[in-house]
């Protein structure tokens, strides 16, 4: 079982991911929260510029005040628990945070235990 | 034109019919049929393709050693965006819902049903390198987004 960050009030889900450029294979290592309230998942802007990603696309993102905006979509390789993404379409999200969407999360088992606040993730049915 | 296979720098070889050592007889409608291998004895020793050809892989050769440019040049990705908006209407007539790549203004990749925006860009990387692509499903309205999460910043 995996703790949750404590760091955070309330504690939260987070689970180390790799995110990888598409091309060069340039690599980071992250921590990312799962959020399965977002449609789709987010690196920090920092990391793109970083990678020197190239956008794909511009989406329109509705965030919880339901203010829009349009977003320059980036392409990245992102494995996490064992699984490779080998092409993942992510949005750049203000800060530090990685944020995991339904898009990654609806390919993986997650087992959350709130009261002792760890959480479990896996590919496969757990046995 | 002729150049080796490692191709940087392009060398020209000027063919002197009285003096020099090889002469190459090339019939023109050969290199339509594709590349030509020049051989010295059974040895190659380059390949002759198109002009066209030989600028394409240039920009291929570019976008392999320098994929950093490429996420920089935020005015070409524009100009592939502004090149799918204007090829919308054409686009809805002939692959409405499917998800297509647009490079040099041009449809370079279109995805099979179901395949999704990453999936494409993945492919175009693959057969031309990291170059400036725009690649959106074909729709009159695009989709919306959500997260919930942290508030999202314009650009």
């Amino acid at each position: 079982m995996i703790p949750y960050d404590r760091n955070i009030d309330p504690p939260a889900p987070f689970v180390e991911v790799i995110v990888q450029h598409p091309m060069t294979g340039q690599r980071e290592v992250l921590s990312a929260q799962l959020d399965t309230g977002a449609d789709i998942s987010g690196i920090p802007q920092r990391l793109v510029d970083r990678l020197g990603l190239a956008p794909v696309r511009i989406v329109p993102v509705e965030g919880y005040d339901d203010a829009r905006v349009l977003l320059s979509t980036y392409v990245v390789r992102l494995e996490i628990a064992g699984v490779r993404f080998r092409g993942l379409e992510v949005v750049p999200i203000p800060g530090e945070r990685t944020l995991l969407g339904r898009d990654v999360l609806n390919c993986l088992y997650i087992h959350l235990n709130g009261p002792e606040l760890t959480f479990d993730l896996s590919p496969s049915p757990p046995g | 034109m002729l150049y080796s296979a490692q191709v940087t720098p392009m060398k020209t070889l000027v063919l002197k019919e009285a003096q020099a050592p090889y002469t190459l007889t090339l019939d023109e409608s050969a290199l339509s049929e594709g590349p030509v291998q020049v051989l010295q004895g059974e040895r190659v020793i380059g390949v002759l393709v198109p002009p066209e050809e030989y600028t394409a892989f240039r920009a291929w050769q570019e976008a392999q050693h320098h994929p950093q440019r490429v996420g920089q040049d935020h005015g070409a990705f524009e100009r592939e965006a502004a090149a799918f908006a204007a090829l919308l209407p054409e686009l809805l007539q002939e692959y409405r819902g499917r998800v297509v790549a647009i490079h040099d203004g041009q449809v370079v990749e279109v995805g099979h049903p179901g395949e999704s925006v990453a999936q494409v860009a993945v492919r175009v990387y693959d057969r031309l390198g990291y170059v400036p692509v725009y690649v959106q499903q074909v729709e009159e309205s695009p989709r919306v987004y959500r997260i919930t999460g942290p508030r999202l910043g314009s650009q």
